[in-house]
């Protein structure tokens, strides 16, 4: 098993308007690993609006974050930052 | 002692299901925006039911037939009509139009919204705007004949009970009227006036209709 772990992630993300943000980042908090979620809004359009999503956490589970953003109907448009680190082993 | 232990996590099991659906029908409610549109329909069918069902008393009255049986099955069945047709209706309409926002919203994100919160929100909308649609007017109809269950069971005079359902279908019009106001915030005396108005319209034309025939 991988001792890589994610720490940091933004995603710039397309939403429905009918999507609050708060109710988002409150889902992607409660996803294992992550600790802190915050949301920018980019750019407003009549049905949709781009915000852009950062994830803070000690081992953030990429995959339950991505399940968790399209279960919300909203579509990844690119991961714009990245942060990992290695566990040290004692 | 173990199975106490099965028994406790069975129940916070359940519990947790129960608290996932809750927070489910709460999302729901919030993007579909179904609470207005719910409300809108439950005014509307309730009022056509009760006015249906003060068509039908004046009619028997003009046909003569102030029976507690005729009154009873043209009653329900007609409130049967109102509730599947409602059902139908509200279910298509809503399907429909939510379908159209659907496939516009899956154009600009260029992903499927089935099998989403968006997706799910849209059915259960429907769903919710058919039961509501198809429910309060078979409710506000099987108030408004009551008294002839009572007639029907020899326990009410048949014409006391239609002085009664007359008397209930005005009330009814008139909390239907005091609620509008109440949901509009401006004067409920107003729309109480208004939907009792409709009563009273409906009464007028069957007395020109009983004039008419006799």
């Amino acid at each position: 098993m991988s001792d890589v772990k994610i720490k940091n992630l933004v995603i710039d993300v397309l939403k429905p308007r009918e999507i609050s943000i708060v109710d988002l980042s409150k889902a992607l908090c409660e996803t294992k690993g992550s600790s802190k979620v915050s949301i920018d809004v980019k750019e407003v359009d009549v049905n949709t609006e781009t915000v852009s999503i950062r994830i803070e956490g000690t081992d953030i589970d990429y995959e339950a974050i991505v399940e968790k953003i399209n279960d919300y109907g909203c579509a990844i448009r690119s991961i714009d930052g990245v942060e990992v680190y290695k566990m040290k082993k004692i | 002692m173990q199975l106490e232990a099965a028994d406790s996590s069975d129940s916070s099991n359940l519990l947790m299901i129960l608290e996932e659906k809750r927070d489910n029908f709460k999302h729901y409610l919030k993007i579909s925006g179904i609470g207005e549109i719910a409300r809108r329909y439950f005014i509307m069918n309730a009022f056509d039911g009760a006015v249906t069902m003060l068509g039908i008393l004046i009619g028997a009255y003009v046909g003569g037939a102030v029976s507690p049986k005729i009154i009873l099955s043209a009653g329900l069945g007609a409130g049967i009509a109102m509730g599947v047709s409602g059902f139908f209706g509200a279910y298509l309409a809503e399907e429909a139009e939510r379908s159209r926002r659907i496939r516009s919203l899956e154009k600009a994100l260029h992903i499927d919204l089935d099998d989403t919160l968006i997706g799910r929100a849209a059915t259960f909308a429907a769903v919710m705007a058919a039961l509501i649609d198809a429910l309060s007017p078979m409710l506000a109809a099987l108030i408004s004949i009551s008294p002839f269950i009572l007639s029907f069971m020899g326990i009410l005079d048949p014409w006391l009970s239609y002085m009664i359902s007359i008397g209930l279908i005005l009330t009814l019009l008139l909390i239907l009227g005091i609620f509008l106001g109440k949901v509009s915030g401006e004067n409920t005396l107003y729309y109480a006036l208004a939907t009792t108005s409709a009563g009273l319209v409906t009464g007028l034309i069957g007395i020109f209709l009983q004039v008419l025939f006799s």
